[in-house]
This record gives C-alpha cells, sequence and structure tokens, in this order.
C-alpha cells in the first residue's frame, strides 16, 4: 500500500503539471466541443464561445442575451485526479494500463463539455440580473445552480473514479473473479 | 476489460448515494442546520490550530482572518463533499454493514483531519506565497483530498473483502 500511496502522489504531481501547462489549448478545444451544446438551450443558443487563457467567454452573436465568462479551468482540473489514480495502480506503464488509461481519459474529456454546458446555463440563469429573472423561472434557476454545484463538488470527481473503476477495477483485489 | 456484473452494481449505487448525500448541501433549509454549524466548528479548530502557531487570527462564523490575509471556508472547501464521496463509495460496496458503517465514520474523520491541514496550510499559503494560493486552492487540495479518498476507500475494501473471507 506504500507504494501505492507513493505512485499517487507522483502521478497527481504529473497531473497537475499536465493540467497546468496544457490548461489554455485544452480550454481551446473544450470551447469547440461545448459549442454544440449551446443549440440545445434556445435562450442562450445565440451565444459564441471564445476561449480566453483559463476561462471560456460566451460572446452574444445577437443582442439577445449578454456576455458571460465561465472559469473553465475549474470544470477541468478533474483529470489530475485521473493521472494519479492510473499512476496509482500496479505496473503504471504496462500495456493494459496504458489502454485502460487512455479509454478513461476520453471517458472524462468528452464528459467535460457537460460539465462546461451547466456552468454556463447556472451562471445565465442565476447571475446575469434582470436578464435572468425574465428568461428563467424560480425553479429552473435553482436546478441549473444545483446540476452544477453537483457537478463541480462531486459528480466531476465521482465521473473519474467511475471511469477508473470500470477500465482498471478489476485489478482491484475486492473485484477479481471469485475462484471456486 | 468488460465490466463485471459487481462493478456495475456497485457504480450504480455509488451513483445514487452521491446524489443522496449531495442533498444536505443542495437543500438550504438543511443546509443551514447541519452543513453551516459544522463548517463553523471546522473554521473554529482551524483558527485555534493557526493561533498555536503563533499566527495572529480571529475566527468570525465562517471566516478566518488576520490583518494581513483572511479565508472564508465554504461548501466545497470544508470536505463534506469528499466526504460524501468516500461514504458513498463505502456503502455502495458489498460488505457486511457494521464494516461499512464503521468505514464510512472512520474514513470521514480522517479526511476531516486532513482538510483542518488543508485550511491552515491554505492560510498559510495566502499569506506568505500569495501567487501560490489559487492554484493549491484550486487543484491540488482538491485533488489531493479526493485522491485520499479513494486511497482510504481502497485500503477499506481490501481489509472488508480478507474480513468477509475469514469469516464465510
Amino acid at each position: 500500500m506504500l507504494w501505492r500511496i507513493v505512485r499517487l502522489a507522483i502521478g497527481l504531481a504529473a497531473g497537475i503539471a499536465l493540467w497546468w501547462t496544457c490548461g489554455d489549448v485544452w480550454n481551446r478545444a473544450l470551447a469547440v466541443m461545448t459549442q454544440p451544446l449551446m443549440k440545445l438551450d434556445r435562450r442562450i443558443s445565440a451565444g459564441d464561445l471564445v476561449a480566453v487563457g483559463h476561462t471560456i467567454v460566451v460572446q452574444p452573436t445577437r443582442d439577445t442575451m449578454p456576455m458571460a465568462t465561465i472559469p473553465a479551468d475549474q470544470m477541468t482540473f478533474n483529470v489530475i485526479l485521473l493521472v494519479g489514480l492510473f499512476a496509482s495502480n500496479r505496473a503504471p506503464f504496462s500495456d493494459r494500463n496504458m489502454k485502460a488509461f487512455a479509454i478513461a481519459f476520453a471517458i472524462v474529456l468528452l464528459l467535460q463539455p457537460i460539465g462546461v454546458f451547466l456552468s454556463i446555463e447556472s451562471t445565465y440563469a442565476n447571475q446575469q440580473g434582470v436578464w435572468s429573472d425574465q428568461h428563467y423561472g424560480d425553479a429552473a434557476a435553482r436546478a441549473w445552480i444545483n446540476a452544477e454545484i453537483f457537478y463541480r463538488l462531486i459528480g466531476m470527481f465521482g465521473v473519474v473514479f467511475g471511469a477508473w473503476w470500470m477500465v482498471a477495477g478489476e485489478t482491484i483485489s475486492a473485484f477479481r473473479p471469485r475462484r471456486k | 476489460m468488460a465490466l463485471s456484473r459487481r462493478q456495475a452494481g456497485f457504480l450504480v449505487r455509488f451513483a445514487i448515494l452521491c446524489v443522496i448525500f449531495y442533498i444536505p448541501i443542495a437543500i438550504p433549509s438543511i443546509e443551514r442546520v447541519t452543513v453551516a454549524p459544522f463548517t463553523r466548528g471546522l473554521a473554529s479548530v482551524s483558527g485555534a490550530i493557526l493561533r498555536m502557531l503563533g499566527q495572529d487570527v480571529v475566527t468570525s462564523g465562517t471566516v478566518i482572518r488576520s490583518a494581513e490575509f483572511g479565508v472564508d471556508v465554504k461548501n466545497g472547501c470544508n470536505a463534506v463533499e469528499a466526504v460524501a464521496f468516500l461514504a458513498a463509495a463505502i456503502l455502495a460496496f458489498e460488505a457486511p454493514i457494521r464494516l461499512r458503517v464503521i468505514g464510512a465514520i472512520l474514513g470521514s474523520i480522517i479526511l476531516e483531519a486532513l482538510n483542518v491541514i488543508r485550511i491552515v496550510t491554505l492560510y498559510l499559503l495566502g499569506r506568505y506565497h500569495r501567487d501560490l494560493f489559487d492554484m493549491f486552492h484550486l487543484a491540488v487540495w482538491q485533488s489531493v483530498m479526493f485522491g485520499v479518498a479513494v486511497l482510504i476507500f481502497l485500503i477499506w475494501t481490501s481489509r472488508a473483502t480478507k474480513h468477509a473471507v475469514a469469516h464465510r
């Protein structure tokens, strides 16, 4: 277990380095991947997503909605935990672990645009003053902010844990097939 | 790499329990009488430790401050989310209920103790290395908290499995 802890610590450090150095590039990709989701809600469908440093700016293309800035880096740092968990596995550089990591990494990255979309909806439902009141009811505003907070507090890490568990869970003794 | 039925069942139970444990944070009337007093207590303990370390801080509600710097312990900084995550994972696991309850309680105590260290170090970072505060506040400590939660879960599962085999 001690070695697992050491590997986890090294993995977390590597994850932080990855997140810190690739953050801006990833934000640009995230803005592109989140853009199609904006069409799901007519209230914000006129927004163009532009990555600016660690943030994604929602720029209105028509005069129907205000501008907003989303701290996108706060929706992506779950990759740190993902790298840490896979580094903590026995033989972290084995083909098997690397393949499992690639699958889990893809799952986590593909779910991040949903997190950004939740944050955009929550921002427009709750932080745009009169515009929010005019376009979102109380229940909708509460639902969006709860969805965002749930994702940011638990969901984004739950997704990482679930992805790691799905592809690497069989390496954990408790889930190895029982011998008859 | 196929998902076994036990793994899938575990993940479904884990997801449902995560949502259930989120309720005390989500509903303001419940949050006010459960999470909020706990967070104030956490701030008091952290403030007391900082004073023991020679810091001239005062605690007011969830705020710990001095003339130089201050932190406000909010949801997301009180480790309730990491505790919910760990409790959901342990309670979702197939093991005797007594072991699950003991594991969830002990694991939560460890996480909250670690969280006091987080608050104390974040205050000290904010005061002496302001440039590092945001990175540690956002990414480093939050990842460490969940990393430790997973470690506690793995240690607990290995013990719970051994215990189950020994008593079969």
